[in-house]
């Protein structure tokens, strides 16, 4: 969507994205959010938004030893807490294997329900919306520790044809560049040993998080 | 490096292991959008209905499950109370005796101790904190009732009521029993919801009065047949069917009855409601051998031991005359029939139920 808008409206596109999404982590009682998880939500959003008929709104990801990170969100969600729009909940400085890092959660903020309420009542950001819900409330089914962890078991962040699970800094394209996304090709799969049954796009949906959490569980218990 | 062809789905996704997830967790899906009160109901529902399988929860207290949109705002509000992370997967936990706030798509939970058996004082307590218009979810154990508020606890009249049933498979006789209490307790007489009659006095049902009926039929089939699956609207080639019920057999889901719903009626939908049109009583014929076509056609395509056809009558006089012509095709095309005649006031019903005095 963000092609098709002046830098101006792209700005605005983006944050009413960021509030969805937050919105989306309320509704399925999943707030206040670590950033960690917002930004893996943020990277299945674009991964699955094929599977729901929505465009994607970033086709690339860099393969990071924390995770998909996307720094312009990270930058606009800070500047949604100090517009009140967002509340960070809690921030702190942490030191892991993998060096220096904060972390931080994230809410609602006391201005941004008459917001969303207003950018609801478009039809395209209402499909969005609707989406991104549906998203949280998969995620929320996964285990509370294993939530961080899911978006690393995605069939295209994890792909061992960009480049080795261990090599720093692949850049991924599913959808920048070129059309190959393996996540929904996975998706399109699920249902396959069902026979008889027709599965709608959100069992799809729900299933492929349960299979996202199941890994995460096993890599965990693995380590 | 490999390439795309070599690895379909990028060389880390597991098939084998997606394939095992959808076999265990399909039922536990919801069947419309996470944030619909109504899914989170289903979803609750099923809950329900499975906890009392257990020989310990036959004498359970009442407990509700109230829709929430912000669990943080609730928790608030009410002062506290427990963070359930997972409401449907905690098979330990025990739900009876509390209330609940429920999340979109019925994981994540607020509990607090509240007594639910008395409804002045749960009237009271939902009043004080202005939750009286939450959709709502009382399951009633030693009632062997499930009272689902769709519009709040404002009313008595909008609730609808499930009787709990024990676990089913999916026979000729269950599948009636399901019919007989949706009919019972949900359409028999007019109500505001679901809504139904847009004028029963006129005899004027509402808009797409089928599509309603589906809607909260499939409510009914689906805390009904827990263990299974409700299929609704399949696509068959050249034709569609309502509900698809699966029952489980040696744990496999197998489909066990097709079930077409269709509406009789007095006159068509008209706004406002003088205006509407009579029906002409051909097209109520038309719709009933359309049904039967249609449940027969399931019953052959997708394998199903049963077809069912319910006609929903909405006309002005209560006869049975319309489905004994069917008959005959019915038995040909191996459909069971069921008329559920729809009273259009509580009158119309008194009238129609009162035993004539010996003359």
């Amino acid at each position: 969507m963000t092609d098709e808008l002046l830098p101006f409206e792209a700005d605005h596109w983006r944050r009413a994205r960021l509030l969805m999404l937050l919105d989306g982590a309320t509704r399925a009682g999943l707030t206040p959010i670590e950033q960690t998880t917002l930004h893996g939500v943020a990277f299945l959003s674009n991964v699955l938004a094929r599977l729901y008929g929505l465009p994607i709104e970033n086709g690339l990801v860099v393969r990071w030893k924390r995770g998909p990170f996307f720094p312009d969100l990270q930058w606009d969600i800070d500047r949604l807490a100090i517009m009140g729009l967002a509340r960070i909940h809690q921030v702190e400085s942490v030191k892991d294997r993998a060096g220096h890092w904060f972390r931080a959660s994230y809410e609602l903020g006391p201005l941004a329900r008459p917001f969303l309420e207003a950018s609801l009542c478009i039809e395209s950001v209402r499909r969005s919306h609707s989406f991104y819900c549906e998203l949280f409330s998969a995620l929320a089914a996964i285990p509370n520790g294993d939530q961080r962890e899911a978006a690393l078991q995605d069939a295209t962040y994890a792909n061992i044809v960009d480049g080795d699970l261990n090599a720093e800094q692949t850049v991924i394209d599913f959808g920048g560049w070129r059309t190959r996304n393996f996540t929904d090709r996975a998706t399109r799969s699920i249902g396959g040993s069902l026979e008889g049954l027709r599965l709608d796009d959100r069992e799809r949906l729900h299933l492929y998080f349960l299979y996202l959490g199941r890994r995460a569980t096993r890599t965990r218990r693995a380590i | 490096m490999p390439g795309d062809d070599e690895f379909e789905f990028g060389g880390s996704f597991d098939l084998g292991d997606m394939h095992s997830v959808e076999q265990s967790q399909l039922d536990r899906m919801p069947t419309r959008e996470s944030t619909d009160p109504a899914a989170v109901m289903r979803l609750i529902t099923k809950l329900i209905v499975a906890r009392l399988k257990s020989k310990k929860t036959r004498k359970a207290r009442s407990c509700v499950f109230l829709h929430s949109v912000n669990l943080g705002e609730d928790k608030a509000k009410c002062g506290g109370g427990r963070d359930l992370h997972h409401l449907l997967r905690a098979t330990n936990y025990d739900p009876f005796g509390k209330l609940h706030f429920v999340a979109a798509g019925a994981n994540r939970a607020l509990s607090l101790s509240v007594d639910c058996d008395d409804p002045e004082e749960l009237h009271d307590w939902l009043g004080k904190r202005n939750l009286l218009e939450r959709p709502m979810i009382w399951a009633r154990p030693n009632d062997k009732i499930l009272l689902y508020y769709p519009v709040g606890f404002v009313d008595e009249g909008t609730s609808w009521e499930v009787a709990l049933a024990p676990r089913q498979i999916v026979t000729k006789a269950s599948v009636d029993r399901v019919l007989q209490i949706f009919h019972e307790k949900v359409t028999l007489l007019p109500r505001s919801a679901p809504r139904l009659w847009h004028d029963a006095a006129l005899h004027v049902p509402c808009d797409e009065t089928e599509k309603r009926i589906q809607e909260a039929l499939s409510l009914v089939l689906e805390s009904h047949f827990y263990e299974g699956r409700v299929e609704r609207e399949r696509s068959l080639p050249g034709s569609k069917i309502d509900f698809v019920i699966f029952g489980r057999i040696n744990g496999a889901l197998t489909a066990g009855c097709a079930l077409e719903i269709k509406v009789l009626r007095e006159k068509h939908y008209g706004d406002p409601a003088k205006a509407a049109k009579h029906c002409w009583p051909g097209n109520n014929t038309k719709a009933i051998n359309k049904g039967i076509k249609q449940a027969s056609a399931a019953r052959i395509e997708l394998g199903t031991r049963l077809a069912f056809m319910a006609a929903f009558d909405m006309r002005a006089i209560d006869c049975p005359k319309i489905m004994i012509a069917a008959a005959p095709f019915a038995q040909e095309q191996k459909v069971e029939c069921r008329r559920c005649y729809m009273y259009r006031s509580n009158d119309n019903y008194r009238e129609a139920t009162i035993i004539p005095s010996p003359s």
